[in-house]
Parts: structure tokens; C-alpha cells; sequence
């Protein structure tokens, strides 16, 4: 049924479709980036340490584990997003009891982003000076310490930024979690708008999109100026 | 008390082995300002590393008070390392921290108890200097303040030693200044074991009592500054202390070997500096003296003066004249054939 461009009935229509598929975006992408975030974030510090010889004494076992962990994440990065969706389903079953859903594509997303935010965290910390690395080490202080008094809080306005680019780049994935049976914005977009010439959902969920990157971004900007005091 | 024993160093890089400390034998004194100087590749950064115990050692023994540092691992490493603060050539502040927090982070690290470290920490600042600074970031402060919270943030645990790793060659000649009169200000009042480590012979001269010249990853010669500076030994040692020595122009030698005469280079220090032996040798010795140049300068708060005359008279009259200078001042140096 077609409705006059800006008759009420068409923005009544447009609205039952797109605000819960926003729903779905934004569920998927909190929950996915809330925990690729921590969890990459983790692997992150792993991948340093295990490569920091003042941090830690370079043995066969953190080699090991450097090297381990840095093929997984190289696997992770390079499996394109669409496959990696269907392949992540017996995890995804494990981990939410289904395959199908919103739910089961913010696992997969969160799959697919851990190894992006490792890699970007890791390189986060390579970029801080070494000396202050040392300097606290020097001091008689931790592995531990060292890591959430020293190298969180001397990187947090660049963790900041990249955390935003992790974000905004699920987002994007967010758009193929239609094949599961994801919903979301960009589910609308292709089975609505390409799929069925609806010009009119198309432009919807751009623009929605576009603000939604647009919050995000500038969020992650101001967050990471009020903490950088360098 | 620091004695290191045989100390051995070699970095593995890449298959490539390169040896950086061979055999190194030093005691260090407490309350000494002991200086390590050297040429770029001469060791000094490997020794440091050791001694902070940011590397390892591969062989020897570095005695802090009498216990080795080099077999220690994990939380007795630890321990031990918070007997020392260390002092970086490029400040290592925390850039996200106020300078308070900077000078807190040993004190935490160290678990004092709040009140304490509030307590100790304004302290350390007064030392320093940077009182008003205390909410200040780093990136708003000039280097030698830089430095300065990097010195607080040293002595803040109540360190026996403190290492300073270049600490002023980053520092413009007023600031280091500044710096060097601070560290022997604390040197005196708190009697903290100072390290410096340096290629600058004139902060070796300015605060150091102690100083080893390092070369080739060995020390070649230690001991008084004073004594070096004045009757070093290697060429190195010589090199190093050019800078006392008194060098005339080219024009100064031509005109001078034009009259005969024997070309002295007498050197001075401390107390006798100033008896009138000159005055004496041409009264006793029936010679004539000229002078061709001379200085005097300050190591260690002891005056050393030297000056360099032409003694022109009869042969015997003048070996008399050298003989007495040689008996009564410090050195005496016949360099007519110097170039």
C-alpha cells in the first residue's frame, strides 16, 4: 500500500518500521561494542605485555602466548563479516541459546570486533613512550600497576578515539545482521529499500544512520579532549 | 653502599652479539655524588639499566648494601628497587597527571597511607620548587620544571640512591645549572647517594666529588675529580679533562719560542694557590719569568689554578727554578715540545 509522500499514514508507516529497527541497531551495537571493548581491550594488554620486555621477562611462554594470540587475532580480522556471521552460529547457540536474531548478531559482531579493538588497543600502547613504561617499573611498581595507573590512563584519550572507530565501524557490520535474522537499519535498508524500489526507507535509514555516527563521533571526541590533559 | 663486581653485559640482537659492559669494578660510597662519564657507546645506559635493575645482567654482581640486585626476581626485586630513584634524560612524566599526581605515583606504589603522602608530597614540591605547580600538567611546565617534578617524583619513596641518566643534557646551560645546585642542595641536606651519569664533563666538575670514565664498557680510570682532573692518566681521562687544561694559540708558541727560555705549565690547588712562588723563583733563581696565559677554575668548591710562564735565565738557574716548582706546587709540567 502506497501513501502520499507526506501524507500522516506514510510517516505512521515509515515510523513502525524504523524505530524499532533503530532499536535493534543501537541494542546490537551497545551490547557488542560494550563487550568487545572490554574483552578486546583485554587481549590488548595481553598483546603488549607479552611483547614488553621491561614489563615482562621474555620466556618461551610469553612468546608463546604473544604469538598464539596474535594468529587468532589475525584469523578473526581477516574472515569477512558475512561469512563469519553464519560460521559464529554454533558459538552464538552456546552463548545466547539461538542462532536467529537480534541477539545472536550482537554476538557475532561482538566476535568480529574483539580482535579489531586488540589490535587497535595493542598499538595504542606501542605508541606511548617507553620511558614511562620504565619509569613506573623503576619505581618498584606492579605488572598490574603499571597497567591501570600507567598505561590506561596515559592512552585513554587515544583508547577513547579508537573505541569510537570500533563502534562506528559495528555500526556498519550492524547492516549485514539481516541475514540472521538481525533486523536493525540496515536489514531495512536492503530487503526494504533496495530489495522493494522503497527510495523513501532508504533515505529513512541513511539519515538515521548518519545521525546515529555523527552522536557517536562527537561523543568520542569530546570524551577523548576532556581526558587528554597532554 | 654500591659495589659492583665484574659486571657483564651483552645484548643479543638479532644473532648479533654485542657486548656492552666487560667486567665492570666499582664501589660506590653513600653519600657520594659519583659520576660516570663517557663517550656514546662507552657502556654508561647499559650500566644504568643494570643497576636499576631494568635489565638484566649476564654475569656479576651489583651489591646494594650487600645484597645482589642481579639474582633478584619478582616481588624482592621490587623491594629493592624502591631503594632507588631514577632521574631520565627525558623526564618520563606521566603527561596525563597533574604534577602532584607525578609525584604521588612512587608514594602509592609504595603504600603510604594518604595522609602521608598529601604531607610528603607538598615536601617534596617545596624542595623542588614547584609548589604553586602542584595542579599544573606537565605539558605547560618548561623542561627544567619538567625536571624538577622528575627529581621530586625520585626522592619521593625515601630512596638511598638516586640515578640520574643524563639528567640535564636535554637542558639549556642556566636550567642545568639550576638543576646540578639542586641536586648537591639535596645531597647535602637529605645525604641521598647521587649517580650522575653524563658525556658533560662540566657537570662532572660542577657537583660530582667522585667521577669513573668509562670506555669500551669498562671504567678506565676513577677517583677523585679533583685528582683526575689534575693528573689524569689515560688518554681518555686526558681528553675528557682538556677543558682544565690551558691551551695557547698557535701565535702565543711562535712568539714564545722566538726568546729562549723553558716553556712551564704549573698547576695550583686549593690552598697554595695563592703563596707568591713565582715571585720567589725569580728572587732565588736569578731567572726572568714571563707568563704566557693561565686560569683558575673551581672543581668541587677546591681552586685549581694554572698557569703557564716561560723561565729564561742561566741553564743551571733555570733547572733550579723547575726543581723548586716542583717541590712546592702540585704539578709541574715542562711542555716546550707540545705542539
Amino acid at each position: 500500500m502506497r501513501h502520499e509522500m507526506f501524507s500522516p499514514e506514510h510517516f505512521a508507516e515509515l515510523y513502525a518500521i524504523l524505530f524499532p529497527a533503530t532499536m535493534d541497531t543501537l541494542y546490537m551495537v551497545a551490547y557488542s561494542g560494550m563487550f568487545s571493548i572490554v574483552i578486546g581491550t583485554l587481549i590488548g594488554v595481553v598483546l603488549f605485555i607479552t611483547s614488553n620486555e621491561v614489563l615482562c621477562k621474555k620466556n618461551w611462554l610469553t612468546i608463546i602466548i604473544n604469538k598464539i594470540l596474535g594468529i587468532i587475532v589475525n584469523i578473526g580480522r581477516s574472515i569477512p563479516f558475512i561469512i563469519l556471521i553464519i560460521a559464529a552460529a554454533p558459538l552464538t547457540r552456546i552463548i545466547v541459546g539461538t542462532f536467529i536474531g537480534t541477539e545472536a548478531a550482537a554476538v557475532s559482531l561482538t566476535i568480529a570486533a574483539i580482535p579489531f579493538v586488540a589490535r587497535l588497543t595493542e598499538s595504542t600502547f606501542a605508541g606511548l613512550d617507553k620511558g614511562v613504561v620504565e619509569a613506573s617499573v623503576a619505581c618498584g611498581a606492579s605488572l598490574f600497576q603499571t597497567i591501570y595507573k600507567v598505561l590506561i590512563p596515559e592512552t585513554l584519550p587515544v583508547l577513547i578515539l579508537n573505541y569510537t572507530v570500533a563502534i562506528v565501524n559495528l555500526i556498519a557490520f550492524s547492516a549485514m545482521a539481516g541475514v540472521i535474522g538481525g533486523g536493525g537499519l540496515g536489514d531495512v535498508a536492503i530487503r526494504r529499500g533496495l530489495q522493494h524500489f522503497r527510495t523513501d526507507m532508504l533515505i529513512g535509514t541513511i539519515i538515521i544512520l548518519v545521525v546515529i555516527v555523527q552522536i557517536v563521533q562527537l561523543v568520542g571526541n569530546v570524551l577523548a579532549k576532556v581526558t587528554d590533559k597532554r | 653502599m654500591i659495589e659492583i663486581k665484574n659486571l657483564y653485559k651483552t645484548y643479543d640482537g638479532g644473532g648479533q652479539k654485542v657486548e656492552a659492559l666487560k667486567g665492570l669494578n666499582i664501589r660506590i660510597d653513600s653519600g657520594e655524588i659519583f659520576g660516570f662519564i663517557g663517550l656514546s657507546g662507552a657502556g654508561k645506559t647499559s650500566l644504568v639499566r643494570c643497576i636499576s635493575a631494568l635489565e638484566e645482567v649476564t654475569s656479576g654482581e651489583i651489591l646494594i648494601d650487600g645484597e645482589d640486585l642481579a639474582n633478584k626476581r619478582g616481588k624482592s626485586l621490587r623491594l629493592l628497587r624502591k631503594k632507588f630513584g631514577l632521574v631520565f634524560q627525558h623526564f618520563n612524566l606521566l603527561m596525563n597527571a597533574t604534577v602532584y599526581k607525578n609525584v604521588e605515583f612512587p608514594l602509592k606504589i609504595a603504600k603510604y597511607p594518604k595522609a602521608e603522602r598529601h604531607k610528603r608530597v607538598l615536601e617534596l614540591l617545596e624542595v623542588v620548587g614547584l609548589s604553586e605547580k602542584k595542579d599544573a600538567y606537565p605539558s605547560k611546565l618548561s623542561g627544567g620544571q619538567k625536571q624538577r617534578v622528575g627529581i621530586a617524583r625520585a626522592l619521593a619513596a625515601d630512596p638511598r640512591f638516586v640515578i640520574c641518566d643524563e639528567a640535564t643534557s636535554a637542558l639549556d646551560p642556566a636550567t642545568t645549572t639550576s638543576i646540578l645546585h639542586l641536586i648537591k642542595d639535596i645531597n647535602k641536606k637529605l645525604g641521598i647517594t647521587f649517580i650522575i651519569i653524563t658525556h658533560e664533563m662540566s657537570v662532572i666538575k660542577e657537583i660530582c666529588t667522585k667521577v669513573a670514565i668509562m670506555e669500551g664498557g669498562k671504567i678506565i680510570e676513577s677517583g677523585d675529580v679533583l685528582k683526575l682532573c689534575v693528573w689524569p692518566e689515560t688518554e681518555t681521562a686526558k681528553r675528557f679533562f682538556k677543558t682544565a687544561e690551558i691551551n695557547l694559540s698557535n701565535n702565543a708558541y711562535t712568539l714564545s719560542r722566538q726568546t729562549p727560555g723553558e716553556i712551564i705549565k704549573a698547576t695550583f690547588i686549593g690552598l697554595n694557590a695563592p703563596d707568591p712562588y713565582i715571585c720567589n723563583i725569580i728572587r732565588q733563581f736569578d731567572v726572568e719569568v714571563a707568563i704566557l696565559g693561565g686560569h683558575i677554575q673551581e672543581i668541587n668548591e677546591t681552586v685549581i689554578g694554572i698557569l703557564i710562564i716561560k723561565i729564561n735565565g742561566a741553564e743551571k738557574s733555570i733547572a733550579d727554578a723547575i726543581k723548586y716548582l716542583d717541590e712546592n706546587i702540585e704539578k709541574t709540567e715542562v711542555i716546550n715540545y707540545e705542539a
